[in-house]
């Protein structure tokens, strides 16, 4: 199932959970988010990363309605947010920045508090919460006061807390944020489940590498949309297309480069950082060039290279090179 | 409106478990203001100042007042560390800081340095509290009439002793005039004559020494006004009684001699009169009678627990309501509260009914706790109840409105504190309304304590029901300290950042 379907017409945008159509937010001074334009349908993950203070937190509040725009449109659920009743905040889910546990409550208690602001019966709360707790893997520590939970504890207790009243729609902002590598696997496992429910959800964080379980990313820069793609597609915009590692000897690694440049499917070389013999060859698809490449280099060279694959940079690499393309276009 | 009760509920069940996971809380919500009270009740000793005294006393003393009497007297007030007769002395002592004040009794024997002077009674301190001060005076007041009216008493003893030597006087002329009228021998004549000049002489010193009288006072101290009145007659009697035996016309004159006796008769009355009322009356004919139709006040420490009663409630419930939505908005919990299907209405009567619960709950304990100490528990528990819920509403909504108005807890903790600090003075829990001027009135009508004061004597003192105005009071503030609130708020949720 294709998830990044991202169409501008009224029939698709009615299937869209999420549509920012040049939408700004101006605080004064150059403060706030400017022109955002993107889609995300029912049931996909965005993924929307980007340094601090880059306009991603204002852009969730833009989405669950705490500001409105000041230029452009924006609609969650077919509806400005603005306009949301109850029924409509009803289908929302917000995981805040901050935690908002009271430290003095207990994990069960905090849950059935959100719960009831959401109107849940007490019954419909107690299996729910049972439920939930499992889901994220506190049942054990139901009883513990919020004060006593782990940095971890406490944002996975928030995301059963978001999750309680059955939300269609998940905004979580920063939700790993400083919390381990592994307990960051297993909210992101969390997430996957969840869209795989059928649920959509907006994710922000400063952890690039967390893009990687996005369907789709937006990357965010000084409050304006830098690009919005899918992981592969961000790899290729960083990357100008796909590349091909190939490491050789090192005394031949610039003979090996010369003689790819002067081929039409290659679109430049690079040495690769770190690497002495290392090489990486950028082309239009990968799987398709490098058994044209390797034999060609053999043919003509006689050079059987000592590692031959497609390169598949970090998204920290990836999310480097399209900030300094943004740069360099600005 | 099952969600919304569901919703509201929400909040009243976090409050609930957030302060019981508070012992500490718990404890100093009622333990605290029972051992304030309890404290209050064993050290407090007396409402009025303090103020150690040296008395300087004059070397000739005071005629008609004894030392001792004036040291107790002085001494029931004062903090009387000396008696001295050296001036130098006493003035020394205040300067040392020694005593607060020193009291100058003036030799009153002595003649006066000028005329028209009169002797004084000097007062002197340094005090920079004006309590003590016009405590100080009042005093002064209190035992300038004490010594002017044993001054006057004394007088008036020596007025009665004089009356008795008159009264001999009056029986041996009434025996003369008696005889002279029945025989009219010539004898007899001359000692009437020589018996109405000693009844005369004895009359007119009398009359020196009777206390003077005032057209006022002759309706009040009859027995002193029919004494110069009667006295006054009889001289003139015996004036005209000279001139009738010198003119050689007594014979002629017989009802002369007929109206003498009759005129002593009726003195000799009076006097009798006189000599029997207690020489304090003659000088103070007015005295005062209290009666307490409930029997007897209650100790300082009952009376002012009705009043510190209300102060716990109201400041108790002040303190919640005003940490209750700046913390959640020091928290960014408005961010989530306005992202979620939930009124600023509802967040506002959770946790309205959650404050208010717990501080009537406080308060109900601490009012069956008071009977420790002696306080009666009230007489109508229902309205005592109705009265804590509608003091706590009351507070909990100015609570919320300086909630409202703060930025972070430190300054919601600051108002509360400044509006601790308006109870104490504009109240009536210290000192009487009746006291300040009009504006003063309306901040103390705008402080659910005022209202809760009447109502809590009532119910617990004055064994009455708690008056009207003091329900329309309170709901009248809850109603207005509500809509202020939601007025406040509903615009600063809205804008939530």
């Amino acid at each position: 199932m294709d998830r990044m379907t991202s169409t501008e017409s009224s029939q698709e945008r009615g299937n869209d959970a999420l549509v920012l159509q040049e939408a700004s937010l101006d605080f004064g001074g150059g403060a706030g988010v400017f022109d955002l334009t993107l889609t995300l349908p029912q049931g996909a993950i965005l993924g929307m990363i980007g340094p601090s203070g880059c306009g991603k937190t204002t852009t969730v509040r833009l989405l669950n309605g705490i500001f409105g725009p000041t230029a452009g449109e924006v609609r969650v659920l077919d509806k400005s947010p603005l306009e949301f009743t109850n029924t409509d905040k009803a289908r929302i889910g917000y995981i805040p920045q901050h935690s908002l546990l009271y430290p003095n409550l207990s994990a069960e208690e905090n849950l059935h508090f959100l719960g009831g602001i959401y109107g849940m019966p007490s019954g419909e709360r107690k299996a729910r919460i049972s439920d939930l707790l499992a889901f994220v893997e506190l049942a054990e520590a139901r009883k513990r006061l919020a004060r006593q939970l782990s940095g971890g504890m406490q944002r996975r207790l928030m995301l059963a807390g978001a999750l309680l009243h059955g939300p269609d729609l998940l905004f979580a902002d920063e939700p790993t944020a400083g919390i381990d590598p592994i307990l960051r696997a297993r909210i992101w496992d969390n997430f996957r489940e969840l869209r795989d429910q059928g649920k959509t959800l907006l994710v922000t964080t400063q952890y690039v590498g967390e893009a990687a379980y996005c369907d789709r990313v937006a990357v965010m820069r000084r409050g304006r949309l830098v690009t919005i793609d899918t992981p592969d597609g961000l790899r290729r915009q960083a990357l100008g297309g796909e590349v091909i590692h190939i490491e050789v000897d090192s005394s031949r690694a610039l003979e090996v480069m010369q003689f790819f440049e002067d081929l039409s499917q290659v679109k430049h070389t690079e040495r690769k950082p770190g690497e002495p013999g290392g090489v990486l060859v950028f082309v239009e698809d990968a799987g398709q060039e490098l058994p044209v490449l390797l034999a060609t280099l053999k043919e003509h060279k006689g050079i059987t290279p000592l590692v031959a694959e497609p390169y598949l940079p970090s998204f920290d690499e990836v999310f480097v090179r399209l900030i300094q393309r943004s740069e360099a276009t600005q | 409106m099952r969600t919304a009760i569901v919703k509201a509920f929400a909040f009243l069940a976090k409050e609930f478990h957030d302060v019981r996971r508070q012992p500490r809380l718990l404890l100093s919500l009622v333990g605290g203001p029972l051992l304030v009270l309890a404290a209050f009740g064993a050290t407090f000793r007396s409402a009025n100042p303090f103020i150690a005294t040296v008395l300087v006393w004059p070397e000739n003393g005071v005629p008609g007042v004894d030392q001792d009497q004036a040291e107790n007297y002085i001494g029931a007030n004062f903090y009387l560390v000396k008696v001295t007769t050296d001036r130098a002395e006493a003035m020394a002592m205040l300067d040392s800081g020694a005593v607060d004040v020193v009291q100058i009794i003036p030799d009153v024997t002595a003649e006066p340095q000028e005329a028209g002077t009169r002797p004084e009674i000097e007062i002197i301190s340094r005090t920079i509290d004006p309590n003590a001060e016009a405590w100080i005076r009042s005093l002064a007041y209190g035992e300038l009439n004490y010594i002017n009216r044993q001054l006057l008493t004394r007088q008036a003893q020596v007025a009665q002793d004089k009356a008795r030597e008159a009264a001999a006087s009056l029986e041996d002329a009434a025996s003369q005039f008696r005889q002279l009228k029945q025989s009219f021998d010539a004898g007899d004549i001359d000692s009437t004559a020589e018996a109405a000049r000693e009844l005369r002489s004895s009359l007119v010193s009398l009359l020196e020494f009777l206390p003077p009288i005032s057209e006022a006072q002759a309706n009040l101290a009859p027995e002193l006004s029919r004494i110069h009145r009667d006295t006054e007659i009889l001289i003139d009697d015996l004036d005209e009684f000279e001139q009738v035996l010198n003119s050689g016309e007594l014979a002629s004159r017989m009802e002369r001699l007929s109206s003498t006796v009759d005129e002593i008769e009726t003195l000799q009355g009076t006097v009798d009169d006189f000599v029997a009322v207690p020489a304090e009356n003659i000088v103070s004919p007015v005295r005062e009678t209290y009666s307490n139709l409930r029997g007897s006040p209650y100790s300082l420490v009952i009376f002012y627990t009705p009043a510190v009663l209300a102060l716990l409630v109201q400041q108790l419930a002040i303190t919640l309501g005003s940490l209750g939505l700046v913390r959640e908005r020091q928290m960014g919990s408005y961010e989530m509260f306005r992202v979620s299907p939930l009124r600023f209405s509802q967040i506002l009567a959770g946790k309205s009914v959650a404050y208010i619960l717990y501080v009537t709950v406080a308060g109900a304990i601490l009012t069956v706790l008071l009977a420790l100490l002696k306080v009666p528990l009230p007489v109508h528990a229902v309205q005592h109840l109705v009265l804590l819920i509608l003091l706590a509403t009351a507070s909990v909504g100015i609570g919320f409105l300086i909630s409202a108005v703060s930025q972070t807890d430190s300054q919601a903790i600051q108002l509360t504190m400044l509006l601790l600090l308006l109870s104490i003075f504009f109240t009536g829990f210290f000192l009487p309304l009746t006291g300040f001027s009009w504006p003063a009135w309306i901040l103390g009508a705008m402080l659910p304590m005022t209202h809760a004061i009447d109502g809590f004597q009532a119910l617990l003192l004055k064994g009455n029901a708690v008056p009207w105005g003091v329900w329309v009071s309170l709901i009248g503030l809850s109603v207005l300290s509500y809509g202020l609130v939601l007025l406040v708020m509903r615009r600063q949720y809205r804008r939530t950042n």
